[in-house]
């Protein structure tokens, strides 16, 4: 390789570098915080705006997902189990959608039928809010408000876990 | 004419590069898309990279060039 | 009718992409994908002016790919390939002046050549929560030749996923024993080593383009030259540098994408080269996608290229006229249709691809006639579960 190549390419490579500097170290939602507030619309046109803080009391999981990203399509129908067999003990489920444009969402609502809260997060927002590393990132939220698991991504086996913290969650609540 | 082209592969780079803003996660729909993937379709790459390196004196790039050819 | 065993059979070592193919992703596979794809190659007939005697057609080959990639627990995944080639046909045996003085090939070998190849590849993958390690080993078998290759690799990322950084190296260790090798004063059994490193950087640059560059360095040691020309004589050292960027564009007005690679080439036989392919990703309706592209391709000749070979010539003397070694450039087109249905995927791949010294970016000052067209079919099936 000429000098002027291995240069063009050490070039491309501190270019590269610089945009590691733009990486947000900003405060994202922890285990242990209290978990920020939201009200977003549903993403069914005839369902009620779900809002967080209406749920104050109860055990709450919040999940951020996307028709677009495969472990999300993965977990859903295996929450909306564990909805069914947990509901009556208090459990509530939010499932934030940040399709955007919402109709992706709406189109697989129609093929896989959930029955917890979906609220519709086109813009970002309370991802924003959150901090969402990654999707998807979910954040199981005690009766009193703060967050007692956060987990990112979703990998065989993990439903095992998280059925375990909420387990746990409504046992001592 | 060499020193022209890489020079403008170089503006190129830089102005992409710099152009970068932090994707969000949950902004990241379109790069899930398989038409947006750096291989959409492995077996396709391989077979191609294979039969032009047996027929092109070229190899490599940003993969490792890996062995069990027989076609010098 | 002496029958001369060809070689250079085209070869499909998954290395390459076997790494790729797993490292690439962010998280394991969810399910498990079953793939099969048969193409068949087949080269351009010499016109009779160009081929002193012997037959006209050149290489004609059947390619097999089978693939199996699984998740394993809970971080990892497993990835098998195996391949299988049938070729019949004929290659270059030497070159001669002819009564014009033009350089004319000469083809090895009467009807009914058959060569085969198997190969089988084995890769593993580790998925960290920013990264991931892979590792991989293969064994490729024909009647004369037999190559162990492994490698290992990993991938990091930064920024929230917005960067990804990737290395890995491989190793491969080649065994030629040619075929007749008494009949025709070759060499009798000969060995190559390769070894090879590469770096590469992704980056997103907005939410809908992103862009990768990356380096390969490539060293070979050994016998390098060809057995079954008449005369090839090669260095025993071959050092090999890449550089690749790519390039990812969508477009959500056509719901379709742009690819574009670029690759620059250069190695110490005094070859350097320019690689430009572009292909438009076009989603039609829903589960159908048609992809036309274009590739450009253009080389110089190596140092010790001659177009009619030389037997006065020392044999100390590198010296080759494997018209994979002269100046050309190549032009190929290709459409591929891929239809998506519950959880089968299939695709149909056409391309053409014609070499002519015209096409060259380079000074071409010795043509090589023996130059290459050709046509290749291919058909892939998935099947995820």
């Amino acid at each position: 390789m000429t000098i002027k190549q291995r240069g063009h390419a050490l070039a491309a490579l501190t270019i590269s570098a610089l945009c590691f500097t733009l990486s947000n170290s900003v405060y994202a939602v922890e285990e242990g915080d209290e978990a920020p507030d939201f009200t977003l619309p549903s993403i069914h046109a005839d369902q009620a705006a779900v809002s967080l803080s209406a749920l104050r009391g109860k055990t709450v999981y919040v999940d951020f997902w996307a028709s677009w990203c495969a472990p999300c399509l993965k977990s859903l129908p295996l929450y909306n189990e564990m909805y069914h067999k947990y509901k009556d003990q208090g459990l509530e489920i939010i499932a934030v959608s940040v399709d955007n444009p919402i109709e992706d969402g709406q189109d697989f609502l129609i093929d896989t039928p959930l029955d917890f809260l979906i609220p519709a997060d086109p813009e970002g927002d309370v991802a924003e809010l959150f901090q969402v590393f990654g999707m998807p990132t979910s954040y199981l939220i005690e009766p009193d408000g703060t967050v007692s698991l956060v987990h990112i991504g979703f990998r065989n086996g993990d439903i095992d876990m998280i059925e375990a913290a909420i387990q746990k969650s409504l046992a001592t609540h | 004419m060499q020193n022209a082209r890489l020079a403008g592969i170089l503006l190129l780079t830089i102005s992409l590069l710099s152009a970068c803003a932090e994707v969000r996660p949950w902004q990241r729909g379109n790069f899930a898309k398989p038409e947006m993937q750096w291989q959409a379709d492995t077996l396709e790459s391989a077979l191609n990279d294979h039969i032009f390196f047996s027929k092109e004196a070229s190899s490599g790039g940003n993969s490792a060039a890996g062995g069990g050819c027989g076609c010098n | 009718m002496k029958r001369i065993r060809s070689r250079s059979l085209l070869a499909l070592s998954t290395t390459a992409l076997a790494l790729p193919g797993i490292a690439r992703a962010d998280s394991p596979p969810l399910a498990s994908t079953l793939s099969y794809k048969i193409s068949n190659y087949k080269e351009d007939e010499l016109s009779r002016r160009e081929v002193l005697f012997g037959d006209l057609d050149r290489y004609d080959i059947d390619v097999h790919q089978f693939q199996f990639l699984t998740p394993l627990g809970r971080n990892m995944s497993l990835q098998v390939d195996a391949n299988y080639e049938s070729l019949s046909g004929a290659s270059p045996w030497f070159t001669s002046a002819g009564l014009d003085g033009k350089p004319i090939v000469n083809l090895s070998g009467a009807s009914g050549i058959r060569d085969r190849r198997a190969e089988i590849a084995i890769a593993a993958s580790y998925y960290l929560d920013n990264g991931s390690v892979s590792g991989n080993l293969g064994y490729s078998e024909e009647d004369d030749y037999r190559a162990f290759y492994g490698g290992l690799s990993g991938e990091r990322h930064f920024n929230n996923d917005s960067t990804t950084v990737a290395a890995g190296l491989s190793y491969s260790s080649d065994d030629i024993f040619p075929t007749d090798a008494e009949i025709f004063s070759r060499v009798n059994s000969e060995h190559k080593d390769s070894a090879s490193v590469f770096f590469s950087i992704s980056q997103l640059i907005n939410q809908s383009s992103s862009f990768q560059t990356g380096f390969s360095i490539t060293e070979q040691f050994g016998f390098l030259s060809d057995p079954y020309k008449l005369r090839d004589v090669r260095p025993e050292e071959k050092t090999q540098l890449a550089w690749t960027s790519s390039y990812r564009q969508f477009f959500a007005s056509a719901n379709a994408a742009l690819h574009i690679n670029y690759r620059l080439y250069h190695d110490d036989f005094g070859i350097s080269s320019h690689t430009l392919d572009t292909a438009w990703h076009q989603n039609i309706g829903r589960g159908f996608r048609l992809i036309p592209g274009i590739r450009y391709y253009s080389q110089s000749a190596a140092n010790f290229f001659t177009n009619v070979d030389d037997f006065t010539q020392a044999l100390t003397e590198y010296q080759s006229s494997d018209y994979r070694l002269s100046a050309f450039g190549a032009i190929s087109g290709s459409i591929s249709l891929v239809a998506e249905f519950a959880n089968w995927t299939t695709t149909l791949t056409a391309e053409r691809y014609i070499t002519d010294e015209k096409y060259s970016a380079y000074e071409v000052s010795r043509p090589s006639t023996a130059l290459v067209s050709y046509n290749r079919v291919s058909v892939d099936i998935d099947y995820r579960f």
